[in-house]
């Protein structure tokens, strides 16, 4: 069985937007809904200040508090790893996005609170998501952990990693290369 | 005051406003409403939060009779259930039309997820409505010997209720401000709150038909004001230490929910609506006036409107930090969050029906209670018409 996770090595991002666009336009997304969005941090004392950039989306967590939360199982986990919302059995009570710590969930016109799907359609016919592989600069690595071959495993033997608020408890499958 | 028409004609007009909100928000969905991304819960589930607490207050009130058996508490009895089940209807309605896909409810009994604290929200108060309407329907019948039992299981079934629904906010660590198990007694002692405040309101007019509510020659109103008067200071109690504990240490996400209610954003709704006008006022009249019947329902007004604002801050103040996720993240500034006129006119149109039903109850069913009570028959027989019929 894959378990799918992503790497994001935050340092080569140049703040461009390719991503949140490329995903925009293969969800078919109106301008202000995005399932990924880059956050912006001012960092150290002028004059040696600079911008820090967090490519932030959904981190498809180990533990995810929005499935936890959901009343009907609407939002669930797969075997896989992803996190997923099945929009028949939402009944819309935003309680998910209110549990994210990540704040990742949008709103759509069905009333569902639509995220990252990790472009679960695509990857399963070996494709990347379009956030991924329109990066110029390599940011984002997806991949297999369970395969020793990917280059996300071989990378994440190599570089120290941390995640996104570990104190929630939430283990995201999302990882960040340290800067 | 009014005459029983204009009541009604004032309820139907509110019913109306609310019904145009409702038709606004069922064709146009998220689009009327103030919620965001950011602040996804807005006056709607503060709305339901202010019904559901206040029905169950007022049945928690009214179990003091018919549980506890406090003599002077059963004179409540029938009113207070039709009282609670049309408030729990009303914060039904406005929930309903919060979410967006309502007629996706069936998954809750099709697919039930047990670790979800609204799914046991829906569960219980499910529950205490069927009891609810178990125990009228007996009461009506003047059946006690099976309106015990109910309201024996309902007792419970309300208190797991009411607490849970402060679990609701509790169970988020993703919320600092709401996180822990605070907002479950808080949510309790609220509702008792809203609950004493209600039935005051309630009994006052009951009192204005010409007929007294009295037990022992004393009006229920002033046992009512006192059970008020200890909820509010009480309450005052509880926000003092809950502002202060989240100051304390500048904890994230904590200390700047607290400053933003104390100078914030919602520093005129706190200061203004929930603490002067929600609970000291109310307290001030309760005591200077000693009780008097009248001004406990004009303390009770005011308790309710800082009720309705107390649950519209206690919802806002959990989402309107921005999500602190990445360490040194600079906080510029508070989500914002304005309620569309639809979801106002919606909490005054449930207030409206609330009025309404409750009016058309009273015309309906026969409400007056009979309480056995040979001791103090001389002081009954010396009021002009009461409530209390006395069985030799
Ligand atoms: S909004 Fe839908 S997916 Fe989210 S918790 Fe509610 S039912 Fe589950």
């Amino acid at each position: 069985m894959a378990r799918f996770a992503m790497l994001i090595d935050a340092s080569r991002c140049t703040g461009c937007n390719a991503c949140r666009i490329a995903c925009q336009m293969q969800w078919q997304l109106p301008p202000a809904r995005y399932y990924n969005r880059l956050e912006h941090n001012e960092k150290g004392t002028y004059p040696n200040t600079k911008w820090e950039i967090t490519p932030i989306q959904c981190m498809h967590c180990d533990n995810p508090p929005c499935r936890d939360v959901c009343p009907t199982g609407a939002t669930y986990k797969r075997t896989d790893g992803l996190v997923l919302i099945d929009g028949k059995k939402c009944i819309g009570c935003k309680y998910c996005m209110v549990a994210c710590p990540y704040g990742v969930r949008q709103i759509n016109d069905d009333g569902i609170p639509e995220k990252c799907r990790f472009c679960a359609e695509y990857i399963i016919e070996g494709k990347m998501p379009p956030c991924v592989s329109t990066c110029m600069n390599e940011v984002r690595i997806f991949g297999d952990l369970d395969d020793p071959e990917s280059k996300i495993s071989k990378l994440m033997a190599r570089k120290a990693v941390y995640q996104l608020l570990p104190e929630k408890g939430t283990r995201p499958r999302i990882f960040y290369v340290r800067k | 005051m009014f005459t029983r028409k204009q009541w009604l004609t004032i309820s139907l007009i509110l019913v109306c406003i609310g019904a145009v909100g409702a038709i606004n928000i069922l064709l146009n969905g998220e689009h009327v409403m103030g919620n965001t991304n950011q602040v996804p819960w807005g006056i709607l589930i503060a709305g339901y939060v202010f019904f559901a607490a206040s029905s169950t207050g007022v049945g928690l009130i009214s179990s003091l009779g018919h549980v506890f058996g406090i003599k002077r508490f059963e004179l409540l009895g029938k009113r207070a259930l039709l009282i609670s089940i049309i408030l729990l209807l009303c914060g039904f309605g406005v929930l309903a039309l919060e979410l967006a896909n309502p007629l996706n409810m069936i998954y809750i009994l099709l697919s039930p997820n047990i670790k979800s604290p609204i799914w046991w929200m829906g569960a219980l108060y499910g529950l205490y409505l069927l009891l609810l309407f178990a125990e009228f329907y007996y009461s009506l019948k003047e059946d006690h010997k099976k309106v015990k039992p109910i309201a024996n299981i309902a007792l419970i079934t309300k208190l797991a209720a009411v607490s849970n629904l402060g679990v609701i906010f509790g169970m988020l660590h993703s919320r600092p401000f709401w996180q822990g198990p605070y907002y479950s007694l808080y949510m309790i002692l609220t509702a008792i709150l809203s609950g004493a405040a209600i039935l005051s309101i309630a009994f006052y007019f009951v009192g204005q038909k010409g007929r007294q509510v009295v037990y022992q020659g004393e009006n229920i109103l002033i046992n009512l004001g006192k059970i008020l008067a200890g909820a509010l200071f009480i309450t005052a109690i509880f926000t003092f230490w809950k502002i202060l504990t989240s100051l304390y240490g500048g904890i994230p996400g904590k200390s700047e929910a607290a400053i933003a209610l104390l100078v914030g954003p919602l520093g005129l709704k706190f200061w203004v609506m929930e603490i002067i006008l929600g609970i000291f006022l109310p307290l001030f009249i309760l005591i200077k006036y000693s009780f008097q019947p009248q001004k406990v329902m004009f303390a009770s007004i005011l308790t309710m409107l800082g009720v309705l604002f107390m649950r519209l801050d206690f919802v806002l103040s959990g989402q309107i930090i921005p999500l602190e996720l990445i360490e040194g993240l600079q906080i510029t500034g508070y989500n914002p969050y304005v309620p569309g006129w639809s979801e106002w006119a919606l909490i005054v149109g449930a207030i409206g029906a609330t009025i309404f039903l409750y009016m058309l109850g009273e015309k309906k069913f026969n409400l007056d209670v009979i309480v056995d009570n040979h001791e103090h028959q001389e002081n009954l027989a010396s009021t002009k018409t009461t409530l209390v019929k006395v069985e030799a």
